[in-house]
């Protein structure tokens, strides 16, 4: 059993340029959701899901990294949880995060029915 | 990978209009990093941070770090060991040859299986109160051996069939008079 991953939220234009640019990191952060998803599902509670890869953005928003990809730009796969499923958002590298993260943040809101 | 987890990966794939590329780089991560992801993924079920494994395992969490960052051909038998400790575990090794044809490969796996499983009943007569668990796994390590010898008596690689002290293959396919006559008795112990 894994948690759901959902990809509704992901703009997939952007998807598509980073990962045009960027596919091992991609490929990278893709399979390392999947692990996330798998660890919660077999009943680890996402606060306890200690990987390496995962941090905290506050405001709900998560992000994932890439691992095993020797000379990797650093890529963020960002997230949020709800009700045993991980809505992907964006994907970016560091330059970008700043707007990256503002903009998850506003679909964090959306998805948590935040927004007015 | 299961059936779920392919779909995950055609919905990624889909999401950024290449699913076969999606598809081989995380086929190609999951092969890079296969032992990497098993320890990590140990150190996630027991609820310990990296932080506190290197405090167990008497390495800088930067190695902690870099380890699980990094993929199977960068990990070291010394931190791997180390690792391990921090978890509570040792390591068993089983190993394979793909040189040798198909046969000979089962035959050397069988060997050591039945080793770890001579193994297994030391550690059972060790706990000498639990006479289920050790006839368990006398039983068990039994049927294992006698069932692969019963099957492979009846299939027509002639090779197969011969267990012994020596786990190397020394038959070849195109000399089954020779491999018969070479054929003794299995070692169940």
């Amino acid at each position: 059993m894994s948690w759901d991953i959902d990809q509704s939220f992901a703009n997939a234009n952007r998807f598509k340029s980073y990962y045009g640019k960027h596919p091992d990191e991609t490929a990278s952060c893709f399979n390392n959701a999947i692990k996330l998803s798998q660890a919660l599902g077999s009943g680890i509670p996402f606060q306890s899901a200690k990987f390496g890869f995962l941090r905290s953005e506050g405001g709900g928003l998560f992000r994932i990294g890439q691992t095993g990809v020797p000379h990797a730009k650093e890529t963020r796969l960002y997230f949020c949880v709800k009700d045993e499923t991980i809505y992907v958002l964006d994907i970016g590298g560091k330059e970008t995060q700043d707007k990256d993260i503002q903009r998850c943040k506003k679909l964090v809101q959306q998805i948590n029915g935040e927004t007015p | 990978m299961n059936t779920a987890h392919e779909d995950t990966i055609k919905a990624f794939g889909e999401l950024v209009g290449n699913p076969q590329g999606v598809a081989r780089g995380v086929a190609r991560i999951q092969k890079n990093c296969a032992l990497v992801g098993i320890l990590e993924m140990e150190r996630v079920k027991r609820g310990i941070s990296q932080r506190e494994l290197a405090k167990r395992a008497g390495l800088p969490p930067s190695t902690v770090n870099r380890m699980e960052a990094g993929t199977d051909a960068q990990l070291t038998i010394g931190h791997l060991k180390a690792y391990l400790r921090g978890l509570g575990l040792q390591m068993s090794f089983l190993f394979d040859n793909p040189s040798l044809p198909a046969a000979g490969r089962i035959r050397l796996m069988v060997g050591q299986i039945g080793r770890l499983l001579d193994h297994l009943q030391k550690l059972a007569l060790q706990d000498a109160s639990d006479d289920k668990l050790i006839e368990g796994i006398r039983t068990f390590r039994a049927e294992v051996l006698l069932n692969f010898v019963l099957n492979y008596a009846k299939s027509d690689i002639p090779e197969l069939g011969i267990l012994g002290a020596d786990d190397t293959a020394t038959a070849s396919p195109a000399r089954p008079a020779a491999a018969k006559r070479r054929q003794r008795a299995p070692v169940f112990a």
